[in-house]
């Protein structure tokens, strides 16, 4: 039959051999992670204290650095989409450096902005008696460092696409420039921008290396789950795994609530 | 100041005087405009020729680089820096829309000022930013809300301008009701038709009560049965509407349906202006030639005698749906250059005599064809070769090539009679009688 000849088209074995592994590297280790998993144990692993405050404060902080990322991400993304000034793609570079900067590196560079003798620590620990680093509000600021970018550019790409004559229309219909962004503009990117917060936040979660270094591994007060999980694989493998199992699910819930928009096959 | 070559109509002047001037990069639309109250005008032209553009300046979502805009005596915008003339050269605003498009602070004034040259005029350019001039803009696609439901569209423009929520709205469902909508408020843009969309764009922009009322191909994207409805309520709407209204297109009976006075533009400038039967009865240009079908020659009148132009090979109208080969009607045309052409000035014969530059018009529906020279004939006769057939309306489009390129008419079983395809010779006439003779 002519029909089936040109639907079963012969895959190359020369694509498909290294496909196929490649799969299974990337599908394998959450595989284990789910068949290493203490089921039966989970209900009671999941209220130990130290869990919990892990918990919460990831839950915590992760929403706090979406939050903060929203207010100013969002003027920034309508800044590198609408604005016309010079050396806008430059400050657009500079924006997305912390996407592809070693989130260490970022700690290190928060430390020395606003650690004790840092330009920005220096005067706040003087003026206010602040201390920024090692508390939960550097944890903050650090997972806001590192994901606030994702939402930029989210939002970036949403105010692109959209039509710009609709907020002409508005003009014409009596809006200011204000009235037009909260009235018109907003709500029209809002697809974008709440997928960008997803995005925002899921990264938040994850944050490991910028927050140690930053706000350092104190339980109840900056040890979120990513450092728990860590710190529990060298004392405590199976609590390694539930916390891990919590991050697993958060990740295919975000990927679930983005798939429209990701991994949607064109 | 600045704009002294202007002439001064500011003051007192109801309705809209405009000169718009806009230069942007190798095209320059420069465009004369005076809208009396209750006058609805329309500007026709090909695509490219700057209609909109000529809105868009209007609504202020495009600065000009010269001219001025009086509106009810009211200066929007009248450039006069040289900062203001660079910007709208640049074309910034074309690409930037609104937020970037105003100029700098210091020109921009609140338009309930209402005086003409005030403190912040000193360079003699003013500036109103488009959500302060009132004016209503339909745009083409209709740029409804999509977020906002119909009755919220039309709640935005009265909210903007002050009015409380529950009397935006109470105003928006009267709207609605007047467009033949009231029981669509609660519907979004998507669940519209594309009449119901254009309706609600409407009311959109006749519920902030606009001086001025600016429409966009208002019909353009409607099917041709929703056309005809929608066409005669806009009608119905623009006549009730107090002030002067202009209406963009390139359809010529969306113009003289619409419209009392027509201006025809073209590379961005007006081409000809009048009432709908003065601008079809005698077009000056090939455009509207094409657009409301006539041949079209211009030439030197003698008596009864129009010398054609020998450069003009003049504008026929075409149909649509080509019989047809292209390639295979370019080659016989290329044997018929050989043969047996007249050369030399065509001329043709008119029943009313006029002296110098003149044009001559013929709707295709005059012309005869005949496959023999005919006899005791018309005195416009003239050998022609088929070098297309096109379906028009009822009948065949007949092209012609030859010493006067013209267009013909003919029923389909006159054109299966005389065996009509490119390539085919056949003798045409027409009568003096039914040539318009005008002057240029």
């Amino acid at each position: 039959m002519p029909a089936k000849r040109i639907r079963r088209r012969r895959v190359p074995a020369a694509l498909l051999a290294p496909a196929l592994i490649g799969l299974a590297f990337l599908i394998l280790p959450l595989a284990g992670l789910l068949a290493r998993a203490p089921w039966t144990e989970l209900p009671a692993r999941l209220a130990e204290p130290e869990m919990l405050a892990a918990l919460r404060l990831s839950l915590f902080t992760a929403t706090a650095a979406t939050v903060l990322s929203l207010l100013f991400g969002v003027p920034i993304a309508w800044l590198l989409a609408r604005g016309e000034f010079p050396g806008r793609s430059v400050l657009r570079a500079l924006v997305t450096v912390p996407l592809v900067l070693p989130p260490v590196v970022g700690g290190v560079a928060l430390l020395l902005v606003f650690g004790r003798s840092g330009i920005i620590g220096a005067w706040l620990y003087e003026r206010f008696d602040l201390t920024i680093p090692f508390s939960t509000a550097a944890v903050v600021l650090a997972m806001t460092f590192v994901s606030m970018p994702f939402l930029v550019v989210s939002v970036e790409g949403a105010l692109r696409g959209a039509d710009i004559r609709f907020e002409e229309a508005a003009a014409t219909l009596g809006a200011g420039r204000w009235t037009v962004f909260t009235r018109v503009t907003l709500p029209m990117v809002a697809p974008g921008v709440l997928a960008g917060a997803v995005l925002c936040w899921a990264r938040a979660l994850g944050e490991f290396g910028a927050t140690i270094t930053f706000a350092g591994n104190f339980p109840g007060r900056t040890q979120t789950m990513p450092l728990a999980v860590y710190l529990a694989l060298q004392s405590d493998p199976e609590a390694a795994i539930v916390l891990s199992l919590i991050l697993l699910a958060v990740s295919v819930i975000v990927l679930a609530s983005l798939r429209e928009r990701w991994t949607a096959a064109p | 100041m600045s704009a002294a070559t202007e002439p001064e109509t500011s003051g007192s002047a109801a309705g809209l005087d405009a000169h718009l001037v806009v230069d942007r990069g190798g095209f320059r639309l420069d465009l004369r405009l005076h809208v009396a109250p209750g006058e609805t005008v329309a500007l026709l032209g090909p695509n490219g020729a700057g209609k909109t553009t000529a809105l868009r300046a209007l609504a202020g979502l495009e600065a000009l680089s010269g001219g001025h805009i009086v509106l009810d005596g009211e200066t929007l915008d009248r450039p006069g820096s040289r900062v203001r003339r660079m910007r709208a050269a640049r074309g910034e605003s074309q690409i930037d829309g609104p937020p970037n498009n105003y100029p700098d602070i210091g020109v921009r004034q609140s338009s309930a000022s209402g005086f003409e040259q005030g403190a912040g005029d000193r360079r003699g350019s003013r500036w109103v930013p488009p959500e302060e001039r009132r004016i209503g803009v339909v745009f083409q696609d209709y740029l409804l809300f999509p977020h906002l439901t119909a009755i919220d569209n039309v709640a935005f423009g009265p909210r903007r301008r002050g009015l409380g929520r529950t009397e935006a709205r109470a105003l928006a469902a009267a709207w609605l009701d007047r467009v033949g909508l009231g029981a669509f408020g609660k519907r979004r843009p998507k669940q519209l038709s594309g009449g119901q969309a254009q309706r609600v764009a409407l009311a959109r922009a006749l519920a902030t009560d606009p001086a001025l009322l600016l429409l966009d191909e208002p019909l353009a994207a409607l099917d041709a049965r929703t056309r005809l409805d929608t066409r005669a309520e806009l009608h119905r709407h623009l006549t009730g509407h107090s002030g002067p209204a202009i209406v963009v297109t390139h359809d010529p009976v969306d113009a003289l349906m619409l419209a009392d006075r027509l201006v025809v533009i073209e590379d961005g400038r007006a081409v000809q202006e009048g009432d709908a039967e003065s601008v079809t009865a005698r077009p000056r240009t090939d455009y509207i030639a094409r657009l409301v079908g006539l041949n079209l020659y211009r030439g030197k009148a003698e008596g009864h005698q129009v010398v054609l132009d020998s450069s003009i090979r003049g504008a026929t109208p075409t149909g649509t749906a080509t019989y047809g080969d292209a390639s295979a009607s370019a080659t016989t045309a290329d044997g018929y250059e050989e043969t047996d052409v007249p050369e030399g000035p065509v001329v043709l014969v008119a029943s009313d005599p006029l002296e110098g530059p003149a044009f001559a018009a013929f709707p295709p529906s005059s012309v005869a064809l005949y496959p023999e020279r005919p006899d005791g004939s018309p005195r416009n006769t003239w050998q022609a070769m088929v070098s297309g057939v096109h379906r028009h309306g009822d009948n065949l489009r007949v092209q012609l090539d030859g010493p006067l390129k013209a267009a013909a008419d003919v029923t389909p079983a006159a054109a299966a009679q005389l065996r009509l395809e490119p390539g085919r010779r056949v003798w045409a006439t027409v009568k003096a009688s039914e040539i318009r003779v005008y002057p240029a």
